[in-house]
């Protein structure tokens, strides 16, 4: 059995006096997708943002492909091999498309990953927009960027944010299958959600977080089923 | 027959071409615990701050104890009873516990200080604002603490300060935003039970996540879901209700 | 040839137009990026004028002038590289009012280094003779050199263009001041390439001080007066819009040179009126900045969203002190009685100089008091303050030569004109906030510096004379020079009477400042310091508490002025002596150093500035390069002033590793949706 490739142990953070984080643990296995799920506030974001090194942990430990990633920085952890596609997509809105991926593939400095027209060839949709700016893109198409752009540093890990948040019905579809087909490729994902069927559909374990603690745990297929466990974390509780 | 301390009719706010609060008509009794909850992006905090004043609506009306405050300025409506809490970093860090409680006690009497006063009366002189400060600070249990500076408190005492800025301007109804935003489960518990103890007797209106905990102490639950009201009632209502279910869980959606 | 003419002086404006689109440029994307405003870059831009000298002079100017043009911003660049890595880097994350404070410390080391190293005296920058030969084109007639200027300038802004969106650097640099956090989310150190923008800002800069050097001349005073247009443009452009910048400057250019040509001259006659162009040369571009302000504060090509919360606050001295409150007002008991001996013990040493020194210092320290009503209290930061100052001394020497010279009178109608000034002022720049604010107060100050040259009741540039106080009301009293006595057979004369006038009006502002921060009205100012949006919503009207304060600080400045005005050294009131930016700067220097927010802090900061000017300038020329790095070194390791130092040591001495240091971050809101 390999270890995880990704592993947070007993991890506490926050924002200055704010904990948000009250010691999750978590492993994501080589090759798997994994859900993070919880409703908003619980500390979804913030464990992403620890993992990537925009907060460094005031406890616990994360190991990623057996080192220790817990106080680097973004920079750093970025180039050890993750790709992080954050909340909101947060493309840079002005510059081009193929400036966006190029972005990326400037800060993996990876001579093995996909170049940037490799990414485009992925992405129709954004071949065709290769030299509009960011801002005039839809959402369903700046998530599509932020992914490419993350795919440039050939990542182990792919960490999602929320990726299918305010975005219409069919284009969550194409994300989903984006999510599974890149897993088929080999790429480990972990990937936040708080739309539950999206989470449950591509994900084959997953994670439940609330209050900053991992509450539950299961494979997707146990979750799906357990209604009192989706009621109670999940939705709107149980009336006991 | 209990009087309606808020009320929204038709409130609406656009931000360009995006909706994020669409028609929202809302209710609150006096002397009711409200709470507003729903899943991401449903507009709470706009709602929020469209109440407080801290946004102007593109369209509808706010009243609030009857009287149309749609366009009165924040600060104004702190003044006639619209109470504000904030999460915990925005106590005056600076200044001393007593002097944060001094303030906002002050605030509330400034009419009957004349300016002479303002500019030259020594701060602490004015008995009945003492007096109020002194009361405040014993009912959130910080008065042994009442000469420290606010940022040298520990986390729950700063809570306890929050809610004393609130008290000491003796609201109508306090507006309070995700207080138990990144707490424990212990932690929330205490929070709660201090606005139990400090706010008991006062309109409460609570934007939070944490359902377990909303629906533990509201009286009526109102759900928002892309900028509108899906549901309103009370817990059991809110708990049984498919469309609520399936906002939350997913499912039928359009 | 009316035509001709006109194109002319189109041809002129665009020249200038084009230093300043180098200047702006430059100044511009350091801000959008690094959210830094350079107020060093004019004298960048002169440094880089006096390195072609040097380089000049062993080759002649045939080839001396191109390869100075090549290598002197090289240099410049280099150093500005350097600057940023030692002085700006340490500071991100400070409130912005550091930068400022930073990079004004910056033009006082650099300026004075450019005296010490090539002398006070005006050159000229050589010029290869064929390019300043006069050219006849369509009846047009300017030097071959402006044809010049303006192509060598565009090239240079194409360069810049093709730079800024053509290369990977250049890439980078643009994304960073879209989403710092989303670069270093791609793996990208954003931090290194905050040198190459600080550099590359001050090599432009460079070439516009050589290019306008070679137009005009080379001397001392240039930077000082490039940098405040510079900044009008960067604020009518956009802040970070390299665009705006091109279209800012050459907006501004144009509109100054045409102003200045066409002063006076007629239009067009309507029947009995002759309309003509008003004299606003000076006035139209900061009238053009505040309207901008007020209207549209990114500037026209703007992109930067309202401005946020800053991240960082305005550390104030005096918190947290290793004093007991009542240690403190005994040792200001004691200061006074010092003070008040002081003369006595001048006196005997012979001397009636120092006096002359004590006064300026007693008048200063008021200033500098009213300063911290708004800044260490309101936590406002206002970059025209001289305005006040130099506004009450006109108005007092206005009052004493045409209405009444009792010194009661005079000082009580300097306040109050101030006081309406900055009722006016306040009501509109409170509007905005943050740099916006700084920037806006400062268009204020310079619109007046601009004003008074034009009319004659202010004495044009020559200023106003011939003023005198009396001491009384009515005809009881004396006239101030008239005062005369003996004391232990020494004469005591004007400036004996007027130091103790000072020293009075001085303790009585302080006490009078002191009362008001302990009465509700200041208590409520403290408040807005430490959090605005809480003051707010305890139910505090917080514009109008500023608003007050504003005024406040505003008359109290005035009463320093008007001090001016009535002391016995002074003869003349001027313009630059008055409503000079460079006051603004210093008053906030020295409130810093002495530790804003305690209100006595700022007045011994007064002190320490003026006497160590003294002392220094006995030594050695370049005092104000010593000024200027102690200066630096306060903002960066003792930002909350003089008074401080008790508590720092304290520190140092009670934990090896509290190395804690005076950044408090805000912290955020811990908030996920909507």
């Amino acid at each position: 059995m390999t270890d995880p490739l990704l592993s947070l142990e007993d991890v506490r953070a926050g924002y200055g006096m704010t904990e948000v984080l009250q010691g999750v643990s978590m492993d994501v296995e080589r090759g798997s997708v994994v859900s993070l799920v919880g409703r908003n506030g619980v500390g979804k974001t913030t464990t992403l943002r620890s993992i990537v090194g925009n907060i460094t942990p005031t406890g616990g430990s994360i190991t990623f492909n057996g080192d220790d990633i817990t106080t680097l920085n973004a920079e750093a952890t970025i180039r050890s091999g993750i790709g992080f596609v954050p909340e909101e997509r947060r493309i840079f809105p002005e510059l081009t498309v193929r400036e966006n991926i190029r972005m990326g593939e400037i800060g993996a400095e990876s001579p093995d990953g996909p170049s940037v027209d490799d990414v485009l060839d992925m992405f129709e949709n954004l071949a065709e927009r290769e030299h509009k700016d960011g801002s005039v893109l839809s959402g369903g198409e700046q998530q599509m960027l932020a992914v490419g752009r993350a795919l440039t540093a050939d990542p182990d890990l792919l960490l999602l944010d929320e990726p299918t948040e305010g975005l219409a019905p069919y284009v969550v579809r194409q994300i989903e299958d984006l999510i599974l087909e890149l897993n088929e490729q080999g790429i480990t994902v972990l990937v936040v959600e708080q739309n539950i069927p999206v989470a449950l559909a591509v994900s084959e374990y997953t994670y439940i977080l609330e209050k900053g603690e991992i509450v539950h745990k299961g494979t997707a297929a146990e979750i799906q089923n357990n209604e009192d466990v989706l009621d109670r974390h999940l939705g709107v509780g149980v009336t006991d | 027959m209990t009087e309606t301390v808020l009320e929204t009719d038709g409130l609406t706010k656009r931000f360009g071409k995006l909706t994020a609060v669409d028609d929202v008509s809302l209710s609150v009794a006096d002397g009711e615990f409200r709470s507003v909850i729903g899943p991401n992006g449903a507009g709470k905090t706009t709602t929020f701050n469209l109440i407080t004043g801290a946004l102007s609506p593109s369209a509808g009306v706010v009243r609030f104890k009857g009287e149309d405050i749609t366009d009165v300025a924040p600060h104004e409506r702190v003044g006639r009873g619209l109470g504000r809490s904030f999460q915990i970093t925005n106590v005056f860090g600076g200044l001393t516990v007593r002097e944060n409680v001094r303030l906002a006690a002050q605030s509330v009497h400034s009419d009957d200080i004349n300016p002479g006063e303002a500019l030259f009366r020594d701060k602490n002189g004015f008995d009945e604002i003492a007096e109020q400060t002194g009361t405040v600070l014993e009912q959130i249990g910080l008065q042994d603490r009442a000469d420290e500076h606010a940022e040298a408190l520990a986390y729950g005492d700063q809570r306890r300060l929050e809610l004393g800025l609130v008290l000491a301007t003796d609201p109508d109804l306090v507006m309070l935003d995700e207080p138990t935003a990144g707490m424990s489960s212990e932690e929330t518990q205490a929070t709660m039970n201090l606005i139990d103890e400090v706010l008991s007797d006062r309109s409460l209106m609570l934007i939070e996540h944490d359902i377990d905990l909303v629906m533990r102490v509201s009286d009526r639950i109102t759900v928002l879901t892309r900028g509108e009201e899906l549901a309103s009632g009370t817990p059991d209502e809110i708990a049984n209700n498919e469309d609520v279910r399936d906002a939350y869980l997913g499912g039928v959606r359009e | 040839m009316v035509a001709a003419d006109f194109i002319e002086q189109l041809l002129n404006g665009l020249t200038l137009g084009m230093v300043y689109v180098l200047l702006a440029a430059g100044l511009s994307v350091i801000f959008g990026v690094m959210d830094v405003i350079n107020f060093s870059h004019g004298e960048l831009f002169a440094l880089g004028a006096y390195f072609s000298l040097s380089i000049i002079a062993p080759f002649g100017a045939g080839t001396g002038f191109w390869i100075a043009i090549v290598v002197a911003p090289v240099a410049v660049g280099l150093i500005g590289a350097a600057i940023e890595r030692t002085t700006v880097r340490p500071l991100y994350g400070r409130d912005p009012l550091y930068h400022i404070l930073l990079t004004f410390g910056l033009v006082l080391v650099i300026n004075d280094g450019i005296r010490l190293i090539w002398g006070t005296q005006q050159r000229q920058l050589a010029v290869p003779e064929y390019l300043s030969r006069p050219v006849s084109i369509l009846g047009v007639q300017v030097s071959v050199y402006n044809y010049f200027m303006i192509v060598f300038a565009a090239l240079l802004a194409v360069v810049t263009w093709y730079l800024l969106n053509r290369t990977k650097y250049g890439m980078i640099i643009r994304a960073g001041s879209q989403d710092r956090e989303m670069v270093r989310n791609v793996g990208i150190d954003i931090d290194q390439y905050y040198t190459l923008v600080f550099g590359v800002g001050a090599a432009l800069a460079a070439v516009a001080g050589i290019v306008l050097g070679g137009y005009q001349n080379v001397n001392t005073g240039m930077g000082n007066s490039v940098i405040i247009p510079a900044f009008v443009v960067v604020v009518l452009g956009g802040l970070g819009s390299f665009r705006g910048a091109v279209f800012g400057g050459l907006l501004v250019g144009v509109v100054q040179t045409l102003m200045r040509a066409y002063n006076g001259s007629v239009v067009a006659t309507v029947g009995d009126v002759t309309l003509s162009v008003p004299n606003l040369e000076g006035l139209t571009v900061y009238l053009l900045m505040i309207a901008v302000l007020l209207v549209k504060p990114q500037g026209l090509f703007g992109t930067r969203g309202e401005e946020s919360e800053s991240e960082g606050e305005i550390l104030v001295g005096g918190y947290g002190g290793v004093l007991a409150d009542s240690t403190r007002v005994r040792l200001g008991g004691i200061a006074v009685v010092a003070l008040a001996l002081a003369p006595l013990a001048i006196l005997f040493m012979g001397d009636q100089y120092y006096l002359v020194v004590l006064n300026e210092i007693l008048i200063w320290a008021i200033f500098a008091l009213s300063l911290d009503i708004v800044m260490g209290y309101a936590g406002l930061v206002p970059l025209g303050h001289t305005m006040f100052y130099g506004v009450g001394a006109y108005t007092a020497a206005l009052v004493m030569l045409h209405y009444s010279q009792s010194v009661f009178v005079v000082l009580l109608g300097a306040i109050l004109i101030c006081a309406v000034l900055a009722w006016i002022v306040g009501s509109l720049s409170i509007r905005v906030s943050g740099v916006y604010f700084a920037m806006i107060t400062l268009a204020f100050a310079e619109l007046l510096y601009s004003a008074v040259f034009k009319f004659d009741f202010t004495g044009g540039s020559d200023g106003l004379l011939g003023f005198e106080a009396f001491l009384g009301f009515g005809t009881i009293g004396a006239s101030l020079s008239n005062i005369e006595f003996g004391l232990l057979g020494y004469e005591l004369g004007q400036q004996f009477v007027f130091y103790y006038l000072a020293l009075l009006i001085a303790v009585l502002s302080l006490l009078f400042a002191r009362r008001m921060m302990n009465a509700p009205f200041g208590s409520v100012l403290q408040s807005i310091r430490e959090s605005e949006e809480r003051a707010e919503f305890i139910g505090y009207d917080v514009n109008r508490y500023k608003r007050r304060a504003f005024v406040i600080s505003g008359g109290m400045a005035g009463l320093a002025g008007g001090l001016l005005a009535v002391s016995p050294s002074t003869v003349i009131i001027s313009p630059d002596q008055t409503l000079n930016w460079i006051h603004s700067g210093e008053v906030i220097v020295i409130a810093l150093f002495g530790g804003m927010g305690t209100l006595y802090g700022p007045m011994i900061g007064s002190g320490v500035f003026f006497g160590a000017e003294e002392f220094l300038s006995s030594y050695t020329d370049q005092w104000r390069l010593i000024i200027g790095t102690m200066f630096i070194l306060f903002v960066l390791f003792v930002p909350r002033g003089i008074v401080s130092i008790p508590s720092l040591v304290a520190q140092r001495l009670e934990t090896a590793n509290n190395a804690d240091g005076p950044v408090d971050m805000d912290e955020p809101e811990v908030r996920s949706d909507d």
